[in-house]
């Protein structure tokens, strides 16, 4: 015996019956799914690494050695380690210009691609006492603030808290590892100014590049906090003019910031509307297709009409059907995109040079679904044109065969 | 029976295929050692390979894993050779079966059974997913393929018996 | 059972009209079994159509089983056409994608109804010596074997009215008269069967009564 037929057994028996049509329409709703929420995806992602740079380069200005500005840049956005210092004497005296009201010493060092060092790293020796950029997150993790001579190492850095690692031949304990930042901090370790001179002696020993001849006094670079009403151009003015023979050159972290946010906002836009352009055109592409096959199955609908079949249950027929199609596309595509985002997460924020960051579970899911969404409807407005003029056709179909 | 004829040329194909990408791919298109993401770099100098400490051997896991999924890749890549010379659904669904548990196979090989280096090494931001994608995507579809080749050989049945 | 009152349906051609039905009347009582023929053009599948609730008519009443049926809401004439007439259009009527058996039962599930009529499908089916046929799809059988499920399905709600606009246009003679004996096995159920067709096809020896149409009128 034949188990009754609802209207969704129906469709399904349509769709399946018909696969290679359903196949290409459902197969381009699953583009439109995967390029939606990848588009999204990527978006937050560079929005949320651009939001965690700016909540974590606290200093008004850094003063680096000149010419390397790009280099000190490279290092907190992007990871990528140097090495490079102020002499001694230049840090104090750099440290008593006009406009200035914090400043602190930071150390770089970048650790060494050999036996001497387990990882390829971005080593920061901060100041405990004058520091104001690294400690307010790190007492986030430490309430004790760092034990001397220990380590706080980057989300993407392989250890975990009590761990030993190497670095220029000397073992350090992890007392913390961070977050993911989106930024160069998750490649980076982080350790007291004194250890981290005890560092740059070893790498001095081991003939590292760019080394100072030694150790002592020596600073990278000097975060500042500018006097509140100074104006930052005259600061820059008063460092560059009053260090010019030294040659040093000052970095604003806001306008690194806002580069990066204002080129961010550019890839926004630009992102957005091209996503808004392949929603309307993958929604036009769909009209026209689901008016074509509706057209050809005018004799199919009409039988219907003369076994009595209402107007509005070939509408429900035609809409099922779209959905089902839809459905089947916006999951096949939402699951793919997601998988792949997840999955290359660590290669795609190593490859793009911007801030990258995961936002929360929370964003992610919502842009998920919010993509899922957006694809699992076009199916159903694609096709609600031709539900709509179905009625007529059928009908004048099946009166008309032969004619 | 152009549905069989349809089945076994797309089963076998994606068979080979992602049979192919699981043993190759580890040498070529998404290979092992490319060193460190070029984003670590310490003054543009070219890595070669992972920095490793003589205790640890770290860099031999990825070759070991990559080592298995050759072998892996070959027997997903011969099963569907095998499912396109074949044309009885019995023997399909065996089939199958074998690509199906083979790609589980591959994806536990390359994440719990030998694993990969710590990242950011290439084959763990590279690799690894590249693999676990293969894998799962080829598991997904056996699994599809056994419903369907399971469904149509009931109506066979059904049909052949009324 | 079925009477038609002054039925009259004009066609715009141009600049001009023309009348499809010029006001046609025909009564058919239960058990009766009418044939109309006519050329091409006639007006004899507009006069289906309209009968059936396909087609609005311009002026003329319908009337099936002492109820009014012309003027009526779409939901309200499509629940009578499934409930109480067997509609059999022209043509190829059989959908591809359900089987035989699910063509047949399709008009009772269409609102709702979870039984399908199978027991009296297959009784249907095997009346015709076609019961092998029933969970074939549409694709395997013939062009006979199809107008059979085509009349089947009509026959399956055991319909006041049955209506078949050239059942047997595209039949060779054998089945033709087997589709035409269905028919008038219908009549002699009680059934007013109204059969459009051009040709002799299949009439010998059926009893039934002869209607001509020409230029959109009963002769």
């Amino acid at each position: 015996m034949s188990k009754s037929l609802t209207l969704n057994k129906i469709a399904l028996r349509n769709i399946t019956r018909r696969y290679a049509r359903s196949l290409f329409l459902g197969g381009l709703v699953a583009l439109l799914a995967f390029v939606l929420t990848g588009g999204s995806l990527l978006v937050s992602s560079l929005r949320s690494g651009t939001e965690s740079m700016a909540a974590r380069l606290g200093a008004d200005a850094l003063i680096v050695p000149a010419g390397y500005e790009r280099s000190a840049e490279g290092a907190l956005l992007r990871g990528e380690p140097s090495s490079f210092y102020l002499e001694p004497d230049l840090a104090e005296r750099l440290s008593q210009v006009e406009g200035i009201a914090q400043v602190s010493p930071q150390l770089f060092i970048a650790s060494m691609n050999s036996e001497h060092c387990d990882a390829i790293v971005q080593f920061i020796g901060f100041d405990p006492d004058t520091d104001f950029v690294v400690k307010p997150w790190l007492s986030q993790l430490l309430s004790g603030g760092l034990p001397k001579g220990q380590i706080v190492i980057g989300s993407r850095i392989d250890g975990k808290p009590g761990q030993e690692l190497n670095f220029f031949g000397r073992k350090y304990t992890v007392a913390a590892k961070l977050e993911e930042t989106g930024m160069g901090f998750d490649t980076s370790v982080f350790t007291d100014l004194e250890t981290s001179r005890i560092a740059l002696a070893d790498y001095i020993s081991f003939g590292g590049e760019n080394a100072p001849p030694d150790a002592d006094g020596v600073a990278s670079v000097l975060t500042v906090n500018i006097r509140q009403g100074y104006d930052s151009n005259q600061f820059s003015r008063n460092v560059n003019y009053g260090f010019r023979k030294e040659g040093v050159g000052v970095v604003f972290p806001k306008t690194m910031i806002s580069n990066v946010s204002g080129n961010l906002a550019s890839l926004i836009g630009v992102t957005v509307a091209l996503m808004v352009l392949l929603w309307v055109l993958a929604a036009g592409v769909l009209t026209v297709l689901f008016s074509v096959t509706v057209n050809e199955r005018k004799r199919e609908f009409g039988v219907y009409r003369a076994l009595g079949a209402p107007q509005r249950y070939l509408s429900r027929l035609i809409l099922t059907e779209s959905l089902a199609v839809s459905a089947a596309g916006a999951v096949i595509g939402t699951a793919l995109i997601t998988l792949v985002y997840f999955l290359f997460s660590d290669l795609i924020g190593l490859s793009i040079d911007a801030p990258y960051l995961r936002p929360a579970g929370g964003v992610t899911a919502l842009v998920i679904t919010g993509g899922f969404a957006l694809s699992l409807v076009i199916g159903p407005l694609a096709a609600a044109y031709s539900a709509g003029k179905i009625g007529r056709i059928a009908t004048y179909a099946i009166m008309r065969e032969g004619e | 029976m152009a549905d069989i004829g349809k089945n076994r040329a797309i089963v076998g194909a994606a068979a080979v295929l992602g049979g192919a990408l699981v043993a190759f791919g580890p040498y070529s298109l998404f290979r092992i050692c490319g060193g460190a993401s070029h984003h670590t770099m310490a003054d543009g100098a070219v890595m070669e390979g992972m920095a490793h400490s003589a205790e640890t051997g770290a860099s031999m896991i990825c070759k070991y894993s990559a080592a298995a999924e050759l072998g892996i890749g070959i027997v997903i890549a011969l099963l569907g050779i095998a499912y396109l010379l074949f044309s009885n659904p019995y023997a399909h669904l065996g089939l199958s079966f074998g690509i199906g548990l083979s790609s589980v196979l591959a994806l536990l090989v390359i994440t719990v059974l030998i694993g990969v280096d710590p990242k950011p090494m290439t084959c763990a931001t590279t690799t690894q997913p590249a693999i676990i994608l293969i894998s799962t995507l080829l598991t997904a579809f056996t699994l599809v393929n056994v419903v369907y080749l399971t469904r149509k050989i009931k109506i066979n049945v059904k049909v052949a018996h009324a | 059972m079925l009477n038609v009152q002054n039925l009259t349906k004009r066609y715009k051609r141009g600049d001009s009209s023309f009348a499809a039905l010029d006001d046609v009347s025909l009564t058919l009582g239960g058990g009766e079994f009418a044939v109309i023929s006519g050329h091409s053009g006639s007006g004899k599948s507009t006069l289906l159509n309209i009968i059936a609730g396909l087609l609005p008519a311009d002026s003329g009443v319908v009337e099936l089983d002492g109820k009014v049926i012309t003027g009526l809401a779409d939901n309200e004439i499509s629940r009578i056409r499934n409930g109480q007439i067997g509609f059999i259009p022209q043509g190829h009527s059989v959908l591809a994608n359900l089987t035989v058996l699910e063509n047949i039962c399709l008009p009772r599930w269409l609102y709702g109804n979870a039984d399908g009529g199978g027991d009296y499908a297959l009784s249907l089916l095997d009346g015709m010596g076609a019961a092998n046929l029933a969970h074939q799809y549409p694709a395997q059988l013939s062009g006979g074997e199809l107008r059979r499920v085509s009349v089947a399905r009509a026959l399956l709600g055991k319909p006041k009215l049955i209506i078949a606009d050239e059942p047997t246009s595209d039949l060779d003679a054998g089945n033709a008269a087997a589709v035409m004996g269905l028919f008038a096995a219908a009549a002699k159920g009680g059934a007013a069967v109204l059969v459009v067709a051009h040709s002799e096809a299949g009439l010998d020896g059926v009893d039934c009564r002869r209607l001509q149409m020409s230029g959109g009128s009963l002769v």
